[in-house]
């Protein structure tokens, strides 16, 4: 499919096709039984009646939402998010990986890392929850930078040999529609001795009006890697598919033995949107423009003839789940018991 | 274990007023000022992060001083 294409139509395709699992879902739930628990409450007439009210204006309950959210899904949330959504804008938007390959690499990362949902799942019914869920998050904190720079200076052309024969550069020019302007359009691509393929093209709008303040000019960078390296990336990407396994595959039933039964999922939901739905959800948009910022601040420097202001602008965007996730790993440990709460009720 | 938690509850009440305040004056602000593609950060830090983060972290801290969150 081509890139207009799918601008055009193409991105509707996966929400179409999202009716088939919307359908299995609504089978699956219409033959599920309700869980004895509830089954028993609402038998005994023990169910909120509000249970909004119950949960957020019911000091008792008020707490543990808190607790859930700053000592459990903020840190998941945060985990989830940086490990499959900013690993994919880091790849696109920062190292410049073509589209395909980058999505390319997180498809084969996501797959060999989906059976450890199941397992860390699995193994956290033996163990406990609590445990599992902290060590991911404490990994994340721990390995993010060395797994983010690795993968930057994996893509990073500075380490690699251009072979200078292969430098191109192509120029053309053409009318803007409906304008007297023209715009510019720079191709530059080169070729690297490790396969590495290097493209640039710069868009610049010539006004007609030289008046005017000419707009800025456009960049578009995209870096092919070649196989060895993609396999790297893919294995980075695979640890922080690990990681988010680990914060994610126990957080349902976490969540669920949390709470007493008749608010249980008013309680459980808004800790677990917020933390999954804000602090991670944010992740990816607030990273980048920790990211741009920094990158901002280090050419303003450099045009002022100062050194860089931070050292390595590209992993600046890491700042805040590392911030984040440790607070929720301090409250986590030390707040949450790791026997469940209400399962013996 | 009790004593701190309760302790540590001072300090997640210093830590909401005050990432409240960062985020607020220090991240928010400026980006109102500058306005044009920085309004939607901005919004974000003053809607939705600012008051999350700093009301939610004062009163669960207030929880945690108050020992409402220790092992009886």
């Amino acid at each position: 499919m081509s890139p207009e294409a799918f601008d055009e139509y193409g991105w509707r395709i996966p929400f179409l096709l999202s009716i088939i699992m919307v359908g299995v879902s609504f089978l699956i739930r219409r033959n599920m039984s309700e869980s004895p628990l509830f089954e028993k409450a609402k038998a005994e007439g023990k169910t909120a009646t509000n249970p909004l009210k119950e949960s957020f204006g019911n000091k008792l309950n008020l707490k543990y939402v808190l607790l859930a959210l700053f000592g459990a899904t903020m840190g998941q949330g945060l985990i989830w998010y940086t490990g499959q959504f900013y690993a994919q804008t880091f790849l696109i938007k920062i190292c410049n990986i073509d589209d395909t390959q980058a999505n390319t690499i997180m498809v084969i990362g996501l797959l060999m890392g989906t059976p450890l949902f199941i397992f860390f799942g699995g193994l956290s019914d033996k163990i406990g929850r609590k445990g599992i869920m902290m060590a991911g998050m404490i990994l994340g904190v721990i390995c993010y930078r060395p797994i983010f720079e690795k993968m930057y200076q994996t893509v990073n052309l500075n380490n690699k040999e251009i072979i200078a024969s292969s430098v191109k550069t192509v120029t053309s020019s053409s009318i803007i529609q409906g304008t007297s302007d023209s715009l510019l359009t720079k191709t530059t691509t080169s070729e690297y001795s490790d396969g590495t393929k290097y493209k640039k093209v710069s868009k610049i709008t010539l006004l007609a009006d030289r008046s005017k303040d000419a707009p800025k000019v456009e960049d578009k960078i995209t870096i092919s890697i070649n196989s060895s390296d993609k396999w790297i990336l893919v294995l980075m990407v695979f640890f922080l598919i690990s990681f988010v396994t680990m914060a994610y595959g126990p957080i349902a039933a976490f969540l669920v033995e949390m709470f007493p039964t008749k608010i249980r999922y008013t309680s459980m939901s808004l800790p677990y949107h917020i933390g999954n739905g804000v602090f991670g959800g944010l992740m990816p948009a607030i990273a980048t423009y920790l990211v741009t910022t920094a990158n901002a601040a280090n050419q303003i420097a450099e045009e002022a003839g100062n050194s860089a202001v931070y050292a390595k602008p590209y992993l600046e965007g890491l700042n805040y789940p590392i911030a984040l996730i440790s607070v929720c790993i301090v409250i986590g440990l030390i707040y949450i018991k790791g026997s469940n709460r209400h399962m013996a009720e | 274990m009790n004593a701190l938690k309760r302790i540590l509850g001072i300090v997640w009440i210093i830590l909401g007023i005050g990432a409240g305040v960062y985020l607020f004056y220090f991240q928010a602000l400026p980006l109102w000022e500058k306005g044009g593609n920085d309004l939607v950060p901005a919004i974000i830090y003053t809607f939705v992060l600012t008051p999350l983060i700093s009301i939610g972290m004062t009163i669960f801290g207030y929880y945690a001083l108050t020992g409402e969150f220790d092992l009886k």
